[in-house]
């Protein structure tokens, strides 16, 4: 019997994010918000999934305020309702992968402080989508002093890197070689649990692999447009097609032209090959695109990502691709309002936009 | 002679034996018609109805579109419930 | 009838300072259909954006979001609010300021203070919980701490225990776990320690304060009490709020958002420096009147077009139906399905007859009919203007025609009525009743079937129409080939097989080779019928298997009839037969209570039944019309005709 009906719980979820997807803020929505003031915009996302949060939070909060905060909460909240209905199987695997969030909110809490930032505005930006729960992260905001924070994060499962770490960090005043070394830990630790023979896990790990390629092909264009010089191995995450010594060779290669002809070489995506070579056409090197490349880089990832949810429409496809797709809205919006706040130009607005 | 009427008798009983069996043939045949095509409509409406429930879960206003998709399979046992008809009747 | 409403392709042009002027008109008008300007990679021309909204839109936004907020909190739910007068928009326009910030104030500081109330009562009952298993024990907190000389525990254990070293013990039994507090020596500590372990002690965490335990307790209970009366009074406080507020919240949202409409307005246009242009539809019969208005409005200074419709890449017009009233509750219908386009035919007027007809052969039963007519009436005072209203309209057709069909199956709650049945029977026979040599089924099936053909050859002959309208006769022919194959195939299968209710032509005596004439034109007509079709495309031929089980899909009328007559026979028989009727022909005191169990029977089962009756039927004749009749002709996916401007139910000018 559950191998007739072991399929009705995939099929009902996957068509739930299906439905889901689509209700997302479309691309000509993004371009009449750039038109818009705060309050407008406030109204506007009041009108569609949003409405609960802003509703609640329009009580006590107003202006960018009112919006970052029902963005962080309205995120939380969708990522714990993924989770709640994903059948088992599947929810595990999405668990680990929203573990990601706990560095976010860990580095925002420390960035934060050290920045000395009250701790409602800390509170604003965090997204309780991990393991630490909202709960938590509120009790370690309240730390006053480095050591207690550290402290109250031992039951993290990344504390022995943090406590490594955090010290060069704090004595640096950089928290980005912090950052690194969390993702790659976690991306170990993610590779590690994935490899171990889950149902669904080739995909799941196909995917891993993707945006670990990702990532490292942004962090070496932004260290080239950088003219970073000197140890560059630490920052690239190992896991991905490339091997972290193929990308320090890559980032070693010295003119633009054989940077591109050895990276294109060995790139098996033919989106990523057009996709570089239209940059290479445009000379993207200049320290002003990369923003560009950047952006280019997440979208061929999405629509990987969704070309994977019509191949396998019954499997934690549709479900990623729901979750980086709700991801990105959130940053889109959070551009456009930090952007409109600080009374940037549309057109500059418009850049950091991903759609 | 007795054994004529005998065999006569007889005759007759097997005939009706054989009627009576072929109604029941008939209502059995009949019978399995219609389960084997129900089993095969619920079948195909268990992936239609999950994934139905799923849809008006994220937007009620697809209540009426799935439920017309819902029923779209019972053809197949609607085909079984004909020729069960036809079969007994 | 057949069409939807004409559209006429409009474009405005004018300066931007008339922009607000020609918003403000077409608003009034509430028939112009914006066609909302999207800035496309690509197609973009340089120096043409979406315009920004107009000066106040920003206030107004505010406004309307607290506005909306406030309906949250208070449960107001202006759709669903019929209300009693109208409010002025000029006097709203002066008080709205005002009157809204003193709301929201309120609503705030209530909002507020119940927020921290419940993060007080939260705090407070933490502090019983800590207090509570101290509170046997007659002890000040002070008393607990301070010593240098002397080791506290306090905490539950299992059991008393007995102490050999001098202490001070207070032990309070309680079924939630005992209490015990033990003052003794730092020196014997150790010995005490090992003695409370084998009594499974848990310590507790002496709370902090001073005072009796008891007194502490009372006191923090007095002010929890205090506290939840104070949030009931807020509570009340919100719903006599709620009841004051609630027309008014729900007159400033429909003003604020007609108001931001018009301000946003611009976000839909395309505009350059100096001018702008709206682009939109207006149903054709309105053209003149919002051609004099604008020109009024803006003394000749807007710049109003007609677009021709260009034939090869025509500008999908939005669809707004244009049916008599009959037909109109069927539009729901055809919504749920898909809306038609503005290019094809409307078939609601053909669907609003096609589907109660069937409806009722389903249902063919004057009891059940009658039910739902008096539950489609009844129900309408309950029901707010809408949808709801449309479908039990959908449903009275449905009704009456239940009652038509049930007249000629002479069928009432599966009894017979007094006359034989004017078409086949249905009835069925139960319980060793050999009555009238049961249903007809196969005459009813056939029936069936051509009904399907009928219905299968009107939808084919809409396609010719709505093919040929767009592809002129290349697009008709193949639609004729699925009509002449199979019109082909049935002359074919007469001419070989007899089969009541349809033309017999076994007995036509052969012509050529052992064949009739009508197999001859039969196997003509398939063969030119595949022709035709195979000449759009090869690969429509796989569709052909569908031209029979389509058709044989309409024995659902037959066969969901049968068994909800079968349904109400079995009810009748196990009612009437086993429990009533028995009962009465040989009464006793305990036959009355099967009398009655029957009678609960006969309601219930007929009640369920007619339940059944009503979903199975519409919704296998719903089907009919959406995959076998529609799938023929009907593409659908028009917009919805949607004009700029607001239907008004709180406020007037």
């Amino acid at each position: 019997m559950s191998a007739i009906v072991g399929s009705a719980p995939y099929i009902y979820v996957c068509t739930r994010f299906r439905v889901r997807r689509m209700k997302l803020i479309p691309q000509e929505e993004y371009l009449r918000m750039l038109q818009m003031s705060l309050p407008e915009i406030i109204r506007l996302i009041q009108e569609t999934e949003y409405k609960r949060e802003i509703d609640e939070l329009s009580h006590s909060f107003h202006g960018i305020d009112l919006i970052e905060v029902a963005l962080s909460w309205n995120l939380a909240k969708t990522y714990q309702k993924v989770l709640a209905i994903m059948p088992e199987g599947l929810r595990e695997m999405t668990e680990s992968y929203l573990r990601r969030w706990d560095i976010q909110n860990v580095l925002s809490i420390l960035r934060g402080k050290a920045q000395g930032l009250p701790p409602g505005k800390i509170k604003e930006v965090l997204i309780p989508a991990g393991e630490l729960n909202r709960d938590y992260l509120d009790k370690i905001i309240t730390c006053a002093e480095p050591e207690k924070v550290l402290e109250s994060l031992k039951r993290w499962r990344l504390f022995p890197v943090l406590a490594r770490e955090l010290p060069r960090a704090a004595e640096s005043g950089s928290f980005s070689s912090l950052e690194n070394e969390l993702y790659k830990q976690f991306y170990h630790d993610i590779l590690e649990e994935t490899g171990a023979g889950i149902k669904g896990g080739k995909e799941f790990l196909e995917f891993l692999r993707l945006e670990i390629d990702i990532r490292n092909l942004q962090t070496l264009f932004r260290l080239r447009v950088n003219g970073a010089k000197g140890e560059v191995v630490t920052f690239f995450i190992p896991g991905g097609t490339f091997t972290v010594e193929e990308l320090v060779r890559l980032h070693e290669v010295s003119s633009p032209d054989a940077f591109f002809d050895s990276l294109t070489a060995q790139l098996k995506s033919r989106e990523l090959v057009s996709l570089l070579g239209r940059f290479r056409q445009k000379n993207g090197l200049a320290p002003g695109t990369l923003h560009e490349i950047e952006s280019a880089l997440t979208l061929m990832q999405y629509s990987r990502l969704e070309m994977m949810a019509r191949f396998h429409p019954f499997s934690i496809w549709p479900i990623l691709a729901y979750i980086e797709r709700k991801k990105q809205e959130i940053t889109n919006l959070r551009a456009i309002t930090r952007g409109k706040q600080a009374g940037l130009p549309m057109e500059q607005i418009r850049n950091y936009l991903v759609m | 002679m007795v054994d004529a009427v005998v065999t006569q008798a007889a005759i007759e009983m097997s005939v009706e034996a054989v009627q009576a069996s072929q109604i029941g043939m008939k209502a059995l045949a009949a019978a399995i018609a219609i389960a084997g095509t129900g089993f095969a409509s619920a079948w195909a409406e268990l992936s239609i109805g999950s994934a139905a429930v799923g849809a008006v879960a994220e937007n009620k206003d697809l209540f009426g579109s799935v439920l017309v998709l819902t029923i779209i399979p019972e053809t197949i046992v609607i085909f079984g419930l004909v020729v069960g008809l036809l079969l007994i009747l | 009838m057949f069409r939807p409403e004409p559209m006429t392709h409009l474009l405005v042009v004018a300066s931007k300072e008339r922009m607000e002027t020609v918003i403000r008109e077409l608003y009034s008008h509430r028939v112009f259909h914006i066609r909302d300007y999207v800035e496309k990679e690509g197609e973009k021309v340089e120096g043409v954006t979406i315009g920004p909204p107009l000066g106040s839109a920003s206030e107004v936004s505010s406004k309307l979001t607290r506005v909306r907020s406030m309906e949250t909190t208070f449960g107001i739910h202006p759709d669903e609010m019929t209300p009693a007068t109208r409010q002025r928009v000029l006097d709203l326009r002066d008080t709205i300021d005002r009157d809204l910030a003193a709301v929201g104030n309120e609503t705030d500081t209530l909002l507020s203070r119940r927020a921290e109330l419940e993060g007080t009562i939260r705090d407070l009952e933490q502090q019983v919980r800590e207090l509570a298993p101290f509170a046997g024990a007659p002890i000040e907190f002070g008393h607990y701490r301070g010593y240098e000389t002397l080791a506290v525990y306090t905490g539950r254990i299992g059991r008393d225990v007995e102490i050999s070293v001098p202490h001070e013990k207070v032990f309070t039994p309680s079924p939630q776990g005992n209490f015990i507090a033990l003052f003794v020596p730092v020196e014997h500590k150790a010995a005490v320690d090992a003695i409370l372990q084998e009594a499974r002690f848990m310590p507790i965490p002496v709370p902090r304060g001073s005072g009796l335990p008891e007194a502490l307790l009372a006191e923090n209970q007095g002010r929890l009490a205090e506290l939840k009366e104070e949030i009931a009074r807020i509570d009340q406080r919100i719903a006599a709020l709620k009841e004051q507020q609630a027309q008014f919240l729900a007159t400033c949202d429909e003003y604020l958002k007609s108001d931001l409409e018009q301000e946003e307005a611009p976000l839909r246009f395309a505009t350059t420096d100096q001018a702008f242009l709206v682009e939109g539809w207006v149903p054709t019969r309105e053209v003149e009147r919002v051609k004099a208005g604008l020109s009024l409005a803006t003394e000749g200074k807007a710049l109003v077009t007609e677009v021709p419709g260009d034939p090869h890449h025509p500008v999908p017009a939005p669809v707004e139906y244009d049916n008599p009233s009959f037909a109109r509750p069927t539009q729901l219908l055809m919504d749920t399905y898909a809306r038609p386009r503005y290019d094809e035919l409307d078939p609601t007027i053909l669907v609003s007859l096609i589907f109660p007809i069937f409806f009722g052969i389903i249902l063919g039963d004057v009891g059940y009919g009658l039910i739902l007519l008096a539950a489609s009436l009844g129900l309408r005072r309950f029901l707010p203007e809408g949808d709801g209203r449309l479908l039990l309209k959908v449903m009275r057709n449905g009704a009456i025609a239940s009652i038509f069909f049930g007249l000629l199956f002479s069928e009432f709650f599966g009894f017979k009525l007094p006359w034989e049945p004017l078409l086949y029977a249905r009835h069925l026979s139960m319980g060793g009743h050999e009555a009238e040599g049961g249903p007809m089924v196969r005459e009813l099936l056939v029936l069936s079937i051509w009904i399907g053909i009928l219905h299968i050859t009107l939808g084919r002959i809409l396609a010719a129409v709505n093919h040929g309208r767009h592809h002129g006769i290349r697009g008709v022919i193949p639609q004729l080939g699925w009509i002449a194959s199979m019109w082909g195939l049935l002359l074919v299968i007469w001419s070989i097989v007899a089969i009541p209710v349809m033309p017999d032509l076994t007995g036509v005596p052969p012509l050529v080779a052992g064949l009739s004439l009508p197999a001859l034109v039969g196997g003509l007509m398939l063969i030119l019928g595949i022709l035709a079709i195979a000449s759009e495309s090869a690969l429509e031929l796989t569709e052909f298997p569908t031209i029979i089980s389509h058709t044989m899909s309409y024995a659902r009328l037959v066969a969901i009839g049968l068994s909800s007559v079968a349904i109400a026979v079995v009810v009748n028989f196990v009612s009437i037969g086993m429990l009533i009727k028995p009962n009465i022909e040989d009464f006793s005191l305990v036959g009355i209570l099967f009398i009655l169990m029957g009678i609960v029977v006969f309601i219930a089962g007929h009640l369920l039944n007619t339940a059944l009756g009503l979903v199975g039927g519409a919704l296998q004749s719903l089907r009919l019309q959406y995959v076998e009749f529609f799938t023929k002709f009907y593409k659908g996916g028009g917009e919805k005709f949607n004009p700029f401007g607001m239907i008004r139910k709180f406020t007037e000018d």
